[in-house]
């Protein structure tokens, strides 16, 4: 057995040029099927660790998807709002613990702004349960002070103490809030989550910004400079949604049932990590396309291998009638070619993994800046192995098919190829 | 091997499957130990067809080969006994391209453990019996390390004759070995592989379609002479 791994390392060194390109094809697939995988393993992870700590979402009565999307990922906008009373009453409730009002709507160059109070930055968590950190500077204070997300601050290159106007709507072309211009006085560090591309201001600036304003408009000839905001009526009267703390965790569901069947304002209370799951169910076929298309991509590097063992059988017949003579049985054929497969195959899933390793080290920080998930650089879940395992599989039946091939070959050729 | 023939063939058919008529059929052929045998028959006698048989590479429909006093058809492990007891050299392109000539040379000792012991008793390591019988082919010592194919072709051969020799097998087949050499090369080579055959006491079966050759050999066997099939195929 050894003598004819010595035989097959010599026979591959000698046409190493082909076999590398194999190779790389092979490492390369397997590199682009890892990756996918454990993107997906931590784009799933992120997804579901959006946020944490929170037991119950409340808003208006809608579906809990849509609540979801808009007071978790700030994506789409609410149809109805929630009452200032009604999140009171909430607040009030002996079974809660802590309480984040959120008012979202506004929007500053495509970037979600979001009405809300310091308990926000007391009781926001993500991830396994972390709390936001400041970068710098610190929590809004004056009714026109303005915090940034991290990716917020870094696209539009904003500091603390810049002076930033809003837009009224979520899209990039709304009406600007260009009379009341807002101060940055903090930057959130980088969370991962949709924080990082929120814009955190008071609720009370939420209203005054809005003071002459009716209807998605500017009243016509009425304007109210920032100056005099403080001597109208700023108090919230209406938010978004509420992230709600419980005391016990063991009170979820009772709270969650008092408020979705209060007597009050029609409201909807959902547990984050159920709706979170409901939708990334959404995203699966997505994410099953992107495997099966990585799969796919591995079936054309082995298939590629498959073409280069079964190409080089031909030049090879001498080879084979040489060893034959010298005592290589049939099995001793097909082992000899079979192990070149399954040596590709070997080799090409290390440097599949070290390939995948060194490319998300080094683009792990780009990747998580730009797109928001990074390939991970050491192994996520149990899957990956069994992946592996497939590709060794599949590796050794695609070496196996030229072996067969040589095997037939060199029992019809004896001991004189016919060529 | 006193009580029988080194190479025995007894009332031989053997047909290609694909083929409708057999190609060759030999009621009788002996060889006895250390004969120096030219095997003599024109292309497409089915020359190389009995040296498949004799080496048990293609197994007879009818009849029997002994090699060795062994029935090779009722051999299980045909490759392991082919390799214990014969040295093969070919026509051309004998060696493995990727390896060195020491190593092609040493590639029987790798297949077989009775040729490595052998070449181990008579040498001391297979690597020195290599190097001896390299330079007893006249192939000098800077040339061991080269790749075979850098080789001439009248090199190549003698490295192909080493390999067939190392280790002392019984039995000898060259199979056209002198065809693509010119006259003097032929010569040279000829007589070396007498001297190493004489030398490790191994029988010669040479193969080849000139018969100017003959003279060189104890006996000569005419394979169209004890071929029944070719008359009759001809006929046909």
């Amino acid at each position: 057995m050894k003598h004819l791994l010595t035989l097959a390392l010599a026979s591959a060194w000698n046409r190493r040029f082909t076999l590398t390109l194999t190779l790389a094809a092979i490492a390369l697939s397997v590199a682009m099927l890892l990756g996918v995988e454990r993107t997906r393993d931590a784009a799933h992870e992120s997804f579901a660790h959006s946020i944490s700590g929170t037991d119950l979402v409340v808003g208006p009565r809608t579906s809990p998807v849509q609540l979801m999307l808009y007071a978790i990922f700030r994506i789409g906008e609410a149809t109805t709002n929630m009452k200032w009373a009604s999140y009171q009453e909430l607040a009030q409730n002996p079974d809660v613990a802590w309480t984040i009002p959120l008012s979202i709507g506004d929007s500053h160059h495509g970037f979600p702004v979001v009405g809300t109070t310091a308990a926000y930055f007391e009781h926001y968590h993500y991830g396994l349960s972390l709390p936001l950190k400041f970068a710098a500077g610190k929590r809004f204070e004056n009714l026109f002070d303005a915090v940034l997300g991290a990716e917020v601050a870094e696209r539009m290159r904003y500091k603390v103490g810049d002076r930033i106007t809003l837009s009224h709507g979520t899209g990039e072309f709304g009406a600007e809030h260009s009379d009341k211009p807002f101060t940055v006085v903090g930057v959130l560090e980088r969370t991962g989550t949709p924080v990082d591309r929120s814009i955190h201001v008071s609720l009370e600036a939420m209203e005054a910004i809005h003071l002459d304003w009716q209807g998605g408009m500017r009243i016509p000839g009425l304007s109210i400079p920032p100056q005099f905001a403080r001597k109208f009526d700023i108090a919230p009267k209406e938010i978004t949604a509420a992230l709600v703390g419980l005391k016990s965790r063991a009170q979820v569901f009772q709270v969650q049932r008092a408020i979705n069947t209060s007597p009050g304002e029609p409201l909807l209370a959902v547990l984050p990590g159920v709706a979170l799951n409901e939708l990334w169910s959404m995203v699966d076929v997505v994410e099953n396309t992107l495997l099966v298309v990585s799969g796919m991509i591995v079936v054309i590097g082995l298939s590629g291998m498959i073409v280069a063992v079964w190409a080089g059988l031909n030049e090879r017949r001498r080879e084979l009638a040489i060893l034959r003579s010298v005592g290589a049985g049939p099995g001793a054929v097909i082992v000899l070619l079979a192990l070149e497969g399954f040596l590709l195959t070997a080799f090409g899933v290390a440097l599949g993994y070290a390939l995948l390793t060194l490319f998300s080290l080094a683009a792990a920080p780009w990747m998580q800046g730009r797109f928001g998930v990074a390939v991970p650089p050491w192994p996520g879940g149990g899957n990956e192995l069994a992946l592996v395992g497939l590709v060794f599989a599949a590796g050794l039946l695609a070496a196996l098919l030229p072996a067969v091939r040589a095997c037939r070959l060199s029992l019809a050729d004896g001991l004189t190829p016919r060529l | 091997m006193a009580q029988g023939a080194l190479i025995d063939v007894d009332s031989l058919v053997f047909r290609w499957p694909s083929a409708s008529l057999p190609c060759l059929a030999i009621d009788s052929l002996r060889i006895e130990a250390g004969e120096r045998i030219f095997l003599f028959g024109p292309s497409g006698s089915g020359k190389s067809t009995l040296l498949a048989l004799l080496a048990g590479v293609l197994t007879a429909q009818e009849g029997k080969v002994r090699v060795l006093g062994t029935e090779l058809s009722s051999l299980r492990r045909r490759d392991r006994f082919r390799v214990d007891h014969i040295g093969f050299v070919f026509q051309q392109f004998n060696l493995v391209p990727y390896l060195s000539v020491l190593h092609n040379v040493l590639l029987p000792c790798r297949f077989s453990a009775k040729r490595a012991q052998r070449a181990i008793e008579a040498h001391g390591t297979p690597v020195d019996a290599a190097q001896h019988l390299l330079d007893a082919m006249g192939l000098t010592a800077d040339l061991r390390k080269r790749k075979a194919t850098d080789l001439s072709v009248g090199q190549q051969q003698r490295v192909a004759a080493a390999r067939a020799l190392i280790g002392s097998p019984e039995l000898i087949i060259a199979d056209e070995p002198t065809s693509s050499l010119d006259a003097d090369a032929r010569q040279a080579f000829l007589d070396v592989l007498r001297r190493q055959c004489d030398r490790w006491a191994s029988t010669l079966l040479f193969v080849s379609h000139d018969r100017q050759l003959a003279v060189n050999f104890d006996r000569e066997v005419n394979l169209p002479a004890i071929n029944r099939v070719v008359p009759e195929a001809g006929a046909a």
